[in-house]
């Protein structure tokens, strides 16, 4: 389990052939933000990657599950094309766009590949508490 | 959660979900398994993914699962999905991120006698010359023309370029090129993923593995197929890489429009489909036959570099160091294929995630090499235990879709393996059974560990007594490279 409250966070589940996190966080931007540490921890050790290289996208969904996937999948494509891993990200909403921002570094060790973010079982959820929940399964 | 009351038990290894079981299935959702097999299945959500497939609409006969059968996402993986060509639909979910991820045999006339002396040289090589792991790139980078090229062309693309021979293609399903690629239906994103990996092995659950066959069943078979025991062989297990993985994701994603215009109802997202002749299914099929072609022009290439370090390592030393391709099959793909749908031949848009095509005797699209005997079929195990050789069988034909099992299937997450498993440690455990492991990651090897995994033997057993393929002969690593 990691964050600094209880308020946000992101644990491993078991799931028998790929792997599923549970992720939730204060507010949505929170939220994505959680979701893109929870991956890239399942990949290396994030903590030690340095901020060194930052880039910006713009995504367009339907709904926030198909903005989730697609954050999270455009980061994955971001990882392999540049070859870097990153550890810090920055979320917000314009106009109804989802504005990313993300760093990293180029040549961090990694032990494992997620190859995508999956639909399977993906709920965006707000408990009583407000706190944003989402369940993710990814194919590896 | 399905009880095992909801199934019936319809021959000795084949178990049912009847069509009543729930109001959205349009068939029946069958199960190949001994009893240990379904009270695993039935302990996690597999079977209830194996029902969601039985609602897709077009879907006939019955959705299958194989022993290998494990929890996926959206469907099971050990699955098929036959549906109506043209009007049934087409999923890029049921069909996976890592399209025509699959496995491919070399021979050698060496015996293991005759390469023991030179095994952790050949194995180091291997490990060096063939790029694997997170991030390495290929020997050949390919420019855009280029890369349209491999996208329609497959398997032929490499050979042309001095990667392999003629004979490779031959023994390669669909001579490793399926037909229908529509370079322009894959997009920019996943071009750019593609075109510095082609001749790279990947990671996960990826391997090259030098073996040898350690047992022969079927004696006839193996003779007509040049297998004796003794004898080194290669296995190559790859995919289609970061394009087949892109091209996955893009169409999950743009189905999920076509699922509301297609006024599709669906158990689960991830399942996302559209009609086969609807423009988004024609894309998707287009693209999902241009990674196809990717991973077999990608698998042409990494044997062609295993023949290369065979020759650097061996030549001069054994006495005749060439490798002869048996087969390369796909284990995630779509096809176009005839079969018998209650006695009539019909066009069917075919499923495979996580099983193996099996045709045969006398099947037209095998080569005069495997029509009389039907294809070979490639069961590759966990890198502690072994892999099988399998023929494929009428029965297959007539029951199946043509189709067996792909593999072991996983029985631990990839999460309780590293945490329960040393990469360090398992090299030494495998080392003393005689294995030599090189990985790029202990983490990443770690979750690939024997105890992750199925019995394979038992997997195989099922499908050889239920007659979906027939044991040919049983291989036992003896090095392994994994990414």
């Amino acid at each position: 389990m990691e964050g600094l409250s209880t308020s946000a966070g992101f644990e491993e589940l078991n799931h028998v052939a790929d792997r599923a996190v549970h992720v939730w966080a204060p507010s949505l931007e929170a939220l994505f933000e959680q979701a893109a540490r929870a991956m890239f921890s399942l990949m290396t050790d994030i903590s030690g990657i340095r901020p060194e290289r930052r880039h910006e996208i713009t995504l367009e969904a339907e709904d926030l599950e198909a903005a989730l996937v697609d954050w999270l999948n455009e980061l994955l494509f971001w990882r392999e094309t540049q070859g870097e891993m990153y550890s810090d990200f920055r979320v917000r909403w314009e106009n109804g766009l989802l504005r990313g921002e993300f760093a990293g570094q180029p040549g961090h060790p990694t032990f494992a590949v997620v190859k995508a973010a999956t639909f399977h079982d993906l709920q965006i959820v707000q408990d009583e508490q407000g706190i944003w929940h989402a369940t993710i399964v990814f194919d590896t | 959660m399905v009880k095992k009351t909801d199934l019936r038990k319809i021959d000795e290894y084949l178990y049912e979900i009847p069509k009543e079981f729930r109001h959205d299935m349009r068939v029946p959702a069958r199960l190949y398994a001994d009893d240990a097999i379904l009270e695993d299945a039935l302990g996690d959500r597999s079977i209830e993914q194996l029902v969601n497939t039985a609602t897709l609409p077009g879907v006939v006969r019955y959705t299958l699962a194989m022993p290998d059968i494990h929890q996926g996402y959206g469907p099971p993986i050990g699955g098929v999905i036959a549906t109506r060509h043209p009007d049934g639909i087409i999923s890029p979910g049921a069909t996976g991120y890592d399209i025509n991820c699959g496995v491919r045999v070399l021979v050698s006339k060496i015996t293991a006698d005759e390469l023991r002396p030179h095994l952790e040289t050949l194995v180091n090589a291997l490990f060096q010359n063939i790029p694997s792991g997170v991030g390495k790139g290929g020997a050949i980078r390919l420019n855009a023309k280029e890369l349209e090229e491999v996208m329609v062309r497959g398997a032929a693309f490499a050979v042309e370029r001095g990667y392999g021979s003629r004979e490779d293609l031959e023994r390669t399903e669909e001579r490793g090129a399926l037909a229908g690629a529509d370079p322009a239906a894959v997009s920019r994103h996943a071009r750019e993923r593609g075109s510095p990996q082609l001749g790279t092995l990947g990671s996960g659950n990826h391997f090259i593995e030098v073996s040898v066959v350690e047992e022969v069943y079927d004696p006839e078979v193996a003779d007509a197929w040049g297998l004796f025991p003794g004898q080194i062989a290669v296995w190559v297990h790859s995919g289609s890489r970061g394009l087949g993985h892109q091209v996955c994701s893009d169409y999950v994603r743009d189905f999920q429009k076509a699922v509301q215009k297609y006024n599709i109802s669906l158990p689960d997202r991830e399942l996302v489909c559209a009609p086969f002749n609807s423009p988004e299914g024609q894309a998707y099929f287009g693209a999902m036959a241009s990674a196809a072609n990717y991973a077999w022009a990608n698998r042409q290439v990494m044997a062609e570099l295993v023949r290369r370090t065979f020759e650097q390592v061996l030549a001069g030393k054994v006495s005749d160091w060439h490798l002869r391709q048996i087969y390369d099959v796909a284990h995630n793909i779509v096809k176009i294929e005839e079969h018998d749908v209650d006695g009539k031949r019909m066009k069917l848009i075919v499923h495979r995630k996580g099983a193996t095509r099996a045709f045969g005797p006398g099947h037209p699209v095998l080569p005069p090499a495997y029509r009389d005997t039907g294809q070979p079929v490639l069961i590759p195990g966990d890198m502690g235990t072994g892999s099988y050789l399998l023929v494929g069988t009428e029965k297959a034909m007539r029951d199946a879709f043509g189709t067996t099992c792909h593999g072991a299937g996983r029985v631990w997450s990839r999460a309780q393996a590293k945490k329960s498993i040393r990469g360090e440690e398992l090299i030494q455990e495998l080392r003393q059974k005689g294995i030599i492991v090189r990985a790029g990651s202990m983490a990443g090897l770690a979750e690939e560990a024997p105890e992750a995994y199925k019995d394979v033997d038992r997997v195989v057993n099922v499908v050889h007594k239920a007659g979906l393929a027939r044991k040919v002969a049983r291989f036992r690593p003896l090095g392994v490279i994994k990414g």
